[in-house]
């Protein structure tokens, strides 16, 4: 149960966002800005600037002070992670421990994986991985085949994960297996935290349309897994996968996108300068920016006041992914010579946000079936 | 301290009695005879059990943004009479009227002066300040496009009540097309329900369903429009303009989920849209002012 303020308009708030601009202010300068490194060097600020986090004290904000983190909550996060962006800071590695491995243990977990696996997070000592999509369950989720057998103390584990970001170097994966075909499709799931480092467990990079290879298949060749390492019990893979999703459509990543928005629209100014009809334009997408931080901050409001904001998950998500689209077609479209390169390259790239983490078009299904109660 | 960007709890619990009523009594059919009919019982219905001062200060249970959640109820119910005009005004007086009192504004429109649901209200507040009937220039007409919202249109040059007021008055009547759009949106989605072609109902067909998704996601992003515009009120322009923008998308969808049917003056998605239309006229005269 979140705790921290209750609302952005809190003194505590304030006082919160003053004590993190001076740290800012402080620790960002060697890390901020540095956005024409390569892939390696990247990784490695990334990394870097994480630490700096941790050993400040800011990582995982919303966390029970037993597990490490500070009591606070879904508001302390936000505001969290829109100073971090106005102090151009990369962002760190940990987004999916955090963000999705984190609840899955908080929600399913054993009090021996969180007090094995939470540290860790908080330290960012491991990074995550999600294994959920395979090529024949993508949308339908439910069809996962990838297959986990009991041995002994441990299950085994054959198939193969599509679309895996971070597989190629993270150290633990989130796995939707399937551990019983008698069950329904949905009934016969089980989650892991499955370790990646091990011969039977073989990433492949996947080119993307952008030029990037950050996403993988991973294919599993009689993988080992300790039943230590179930999340929950057999048969609730699509509960814990559930939970996963839900955070993958929350609060968290509205936060982390609207960050990125505005970045984008700070370069979209940039590029309509002297043209008036391209700065009304973007002053217009800077209104859908504006407001879609008012649904978030509504929706992390009505968190942390435990009124269920999980509807608003899907909607949200749909929002920012296509006003991010938006966004960056226009800045393509202007074609300024200081920015074309990083438009065009963010034009392809930015498919991917109505296709990942669920598809615009299950999220209207969701809307309109879950939320509406129109008929499947 | 209490959650502020949304309606407290005690708001919350209050605006969904406030709707309960209304839908008791006014929750009926959109027919002529719902616009027709002479709403007093329900106005002193509202005055007896203490909604018509609910904005009064110094004492204000309520913030703006928990006002907002009372013009939404309200919106979805079309009902004609001067219910928001009145807290608005109520809101900005150090000593308001008595709780009767049906009242208005004047805002300027280019060539002319509105005065939202000024057939259905007795005072309005110019720059002059409260004016009674007699005292007002004469009525040089009635806008009644949507006969939910008749406004009054008097000639221009009557000084508008002050920008603060006007600002109040628009963020409420932004809510109000809210509730009006949430309502036309209910409606379609029950008619997807039950309307039924190629042996199934039609709320089953994706394009269907995708539109009313995109219609709940205009009504979730006009209500935090209205947030936006409650706490940044030099915003409220910018704010308000995308509200309306798309309670009226909700209005557009709503004609086009219920087919042949919606674009007939009998059906109810009309009476909604005409709503919207008219706050919309309201709310760009109240904030397009210095």
């Amino acid at each position: 149960m979140p705790s921290g303020a209750s609302s952005f308009a809190d003194s505590s708030i304030a006082d919160f966002r003053a004590e993190l601009r001076s740290w800012l202010e402080r620790a960002a300068p060697p890390y901020a800005g540095q956005t024409s490194i390569g892939e390696i060097e990247a990784i490695e600020l990334r990394r870097a600037w994480e630490q700096e986090v941790v050993r400040a004290g800011y990582n995982c904000l919303s966390w029970p002070t037993e597990s490490g983190g500070r009591g606070l909550g879904p508001i302390e996060e936000f505001v969290f992670a829109e100073e971090c962006v106005a102090a151009s800071v990369p962002e760190g590695l940990g987004r999916i421990g955090r963000l999705l491995a984190a609840p899955a243990f908080f929600g399913h977990g054993t009090p021996e994986q969180r007090a094995r696996f939470l540290p860790r997070i908080l330290h960012q000592d491991d990074i995550w991985c999600q294994g959920f999509s395979e090529p024949n369950a993508g949308s339908d989720l439910a069809n996962v085949q990838t297959s986990a057998r009991r041995d002994g103390d441990r299950y085994l584990v054959n198939g193969q994960k599509i679309w895996t970001s971070f597989g190629h170097y993270s150290d633990w994966c989130l796995l939707v297996t399937r551990t019983s075909t008698q069950a329904s499709r949905h009934r016969g799931l089980t989650m892991f935290a499955m370790p990646m480092h091990q011969p039977g467990v073989q990433p492949r990079r996947i080119r993307q349309i952008s030029g990037d290879s950050e996403f993988n298949e991973v294919f599993y060749d009689n993988a080992e897994v300790g039943v230590d390492c179930r999340i929950g019990a057999e048969g609730d893979g699509w509960r814990v996968a559930m939970t996963i999703l839900t955070a993958e459509r929350g609060v968290g990543y509205a936060a982390l996108a609207l960050s990125d928005l505005r970045v984008m629209l700070e370069m979209l100014d940039h590029c309509a300068l002297g043209n008036p009809a391209a700065a009304g334009e973007a002053a217009r997408l800077r209104d859908r920016m504006v407001v879609t931080r008012w649904q978030v901050m509504c929706a992390i409001e009505r968190m942390a006041a435990d009124r269920d904001a999980t509807p608003s998950s899907s909607i949200m998500k749909l929002i920012w992914s296509e006003l991010t689209q938006d966004v960056v077609r226009t800045g393509f479209e202007l074609n300024c010579p200081e920015h074309r390169d990083r438009w065009r390259y963010l034009e392809l790239d930015a498919r991917s946000d109505t296709i990942a983490s669920g598809s615009s078009e299950i999220q209207r299904n969701i809307i309109s079936e879950r939320v509406l109660g129109l008929p499947r | 301290m209490h959650a502020q960007l949304i309606p407290t709890t005690l708001c919350e619990e209050a605006a969904i009695a406030f709707a309960d009523l209304l839908k008791g009594r006014a929750g009926g059919g959109l027919n002529d005879e719902h616009f027709s009919r002479d709403w007093s019982p329900l106005w002193d219905e509202l005055v007896r059990d203490g909604w018509t001062v609910i904005a009064d200060r110094p004492d204000a249970e309520f913030s703006l943004l928990d006002l907002t959640a009372f013009a939404r109820a309200w919106g979805s119910y079309l009902v004609p009479l001067p219910f928001l005009p009145t807290l608005a005004v109520r809101r900005g007086l150090d000593t308001p009227p008595e709780p009767d009192a049906r009242l208005s504004y004047a805002v300027a429109e280019q060539g002319t002066t509105l005065v939202p649901y000024g057939p259905t209200a007795r005072v309005v507040l110019t720059a002059d300040g409260l004016t009674g009937p007699d005292a007002l220039p004469t009525a040089a007409g009635i806008d009644d496009w949507a006969a939910s919202a008749p406004t009054t249109l008097l000639p221009a040059g009557t000084g508008p009540a002050s920008a603060a007021m006007r600002r109040d008055g628009a963020i409420l009547s932004a809510a109000e097309a809210v509730g009006a759009a949430a309502a036309v949106l209910r409606r379609s989605v029950e008619y997807a329900k039950v309307r039924e072609q190629f042996g199934q109902p039609i709320g089953r067909f994706q394009a269907i369903k995708h539109r009313l998704a995109n219609m709940h996601c205009s009504v979730e992003l006009a209500a935090s429009a209205l947030a936006w515009a409650c706490f940044e009120p030099d915003d409220a322009a910018r704010a308000l303009t995308l509200a309306l923008g798309h309670c009226l998308q909700v209005a557009e969808g709503a004609v086009q989920v219920h087919g042949g049917i919606g674009y007939t003056w009998e059906a109810s998605p009309h009476r909604y849209y005409r709503h919207i239309m008219s706050m919309r006229r309201i709310v760009a005269a109240a904030v397009g002012q210095a």
